[in-house]
């Protein structure tokens, strides 16, 4: 690992201790919250709701796969898995915590931008929905959870970097930031975001960063078949997909030329 | 704390309860612990009061209770045999309307009869609404669940209970077992719970069991299971699994020799 990607994980991992969590959005959460309160919606799906948040999504599949709920074990890749682990009182307690992103935008402009990625993020869990739902895909929510999840490290580095994803796009152009990640922050955004989520991939990598953001016990890891399948379809950099659990690869795949892949409807 | 819980931050760990003629483990006690980051391991003693205060037990009870259940199947497998696990069920927890559907949801999730159940309450817990009590009880027996009264002797005690009370289990405090066998008192107060237990049909279970003599004093006077540090600390889930491993292999040890000599 080069001297700047080591760099700008520790300014990551700085970040996150002092800023705490990434916000969720509004939407969903006073919506899981009126559910808790018993506030009577028929249509309310507390899955599809946790999965309109990419961060909602990503605490309660870390939660799911934490030491807490190990006797489970520790191999949950949907949201439907891990609300029969955790409950809906865990989920609601997850969500209590969340700032919402609404509100930050107020006291702070520069978090547009990561309200940017996150919708993106959202959209493209949606139209993997709709592609799984279309082609009959088995496999429907954990190519949401992928597809949602995939851009992570770009709403991270919005997040938590503004000013670092301000230099990427003068440098780049609006749309282009990946290109320039490697040579401006050592390391691409997208791989950046696929190392939190996916199981194996802190133990994997010495991205120390990464690995305390997510505490060691990870969240993502999509199945083999779903890999082979809903995964697959929609064409992730072969970089980021993660590694199957258990393999330790001494290194990680730091280096990527892939265009930057966002799902565009 | 909350924040602990969205962390996951909280642990289980399983103390053996053995069988006291055999000394083959019958079952576990589930003991929550929180593993603060800084802080370290704090003692449940220090944090189920505030959980209790704040609400948070009732989440953290669901998640004892779930997770025990599915951890007893894993146990099982290990061990090749059935086994118990006993949980502990707090006040809050207990007078709260929906424990029924969390134990339950418990059951069904796991996939765990009823019968391999025990769910542990304080003397204290039933006298808070005895009537309340009753109908609750009534209903963990009909899920064929077992009861048991954890420290018993300590509490607000009122003897009518037992006979009113599907009871199954009754767990002598530590307290009564510390100074065994030198105790005149304490040895008179275990004959008198043991001697009552016989008669009401009842299982015992003596807690905080750290010397030979003293497993020796009570098992003598008729108590079926022992719980203490003589016997295992509480520990994590894979650390019992291999206490349970290293049970089954001494025992085809001891069999295999035997068959060979017939």
């Amino acid at each position: 690992m080069s001297a700047l990607s080591e760099q700008t994980l520790s300014t990551l991992w700085e970040r996150t201790r002092q800023q705490g969590d990434m916000p969720g959005f509004a939407k969903a959460i006073t919506a899981i919250l009126g559910a808790m309160r018993g506030e009577d919606d028929k249509e309310f799906d507390m899955a599809r709701t946790v999965l309109s948040d990419p961060v909602l999504t990503q605490k309660v599949l870390r939660l799911a796969n934490s030491g807490m709920y190990s006797a489970f074990g520790q191999q949950i890749n949907t949201v439907s898995k891990a609300m029969l682990v955790l409950g809906t009182e865990a989920i609601g307690h997850l969500a209590l915590g969340l700032k919402l992103i609404e509100e930050l935008s107020v006291v702070s402009p520069d978090s547009g931008m990561a309200h940017i990625e996150m919708e993106k993020a959202v959209l493209a869990g949606i139209v993997a929905r709709e592609v799984s739902a279309t082609a009959e895909n088995r496999h429907g929510e954990e190519a949401v959870v992928c597809s949602m999840l995939q851009t992570l490290g770009r709403m991270l580095v919005t997040f938590y970097m503004p000013e670092r994803w301000t230099a990427l796009q003068k440098a780049t152009g609006e749309g282009k930031e990946d290109s320039a990640a490697v040579d401006m922050l050592g390391l691409s955004c997208r791989i950046s975001g696929a190392l939190p989520p996916c199981t194996g991939a802190c133990r994997r990598t010495s991205c120390r960063a990464c690995a305390r953001w997510c505490r060691h016990p990870t969240t993502y890891r999509p199945s083999l078949s779903a890999r082979k399948t809903g995964w697959r379809a929609f064409r992730p950099c072969p970089a980021s997909a993660p590694a199957p659990y258990g393999t330790t690869a001494k290194k990680a795949p730091l280096k990527s030329n892939a265009s930057p892949r966002v799902i565009r409807p | 704390m909350f924040q602990a819980v969205r962390e996951g931050e909280f642990l289980l760990y399983y103390q053996p309860i053995v069988n006291a003629g055999t000394r083959e483990i019958e079952g576990f006690e589930t003991l929550m612990r929180w593993k603060h980051p800084t802080l370290g391991m704090v003692p449940p003693g220090r944090f189920i009061p505030i959980a209790e205060t704040n609400g948070l037990i009732n989440l953290l009870g669901a998640w004892a209770l779930k997770s025990a259940c599915v951890q007893l199947k894993q146990f099982q497998d290990v061990a090749k045999r059935p086994l118990y696990i006993s949980v502990n069920i707090s006040p809050r927890q207990f007078r709260n309307d929906k424990f029924l559907d969390v134990l339950d949801d418990a059951l069904a999730f796991s996939g765990l009869p009823g019968e391999q159940l025990v769910l542990e309450i304080t003397e204290g817990t039933l006298m808070i609404d005895p009537a309340h009590a009753e109908t609750i009880l009534a209903r963990m027996a009909e899920r064929h669940a077992r009861i048991a009264i954890d420290d018993f002797g300590t509490g607000y005690s009122s003897l009518s209970y037992l006979k009113r009370f599907p009871i199954s289990v009754l767990k002598i405090d530590r307290t009564f077992i510390r100074d065994l066998p030198g105790s005149e008192k304490d040895g008179a107060i275990c004959n008198a719970v043991l001697d009552l237990a016989k008669h009401l049909d009842l299982s015992v279970v003596a807690e905080g069991v750290e010397t030979e003599e003293q497993m020796h004093y009570v098992a003598q006077r008729g108590c079926q299971y022992i719980q203490g540090f003589l016997t295992g600390r509480p520990m994590a889930a894979h650390t019992a699994m291999a206490a349970l491993k290293e049970r089954t292999y001494a025992s085809l040890m001891t069999e295999e020799p035997r068959q060979v000599a017939q």
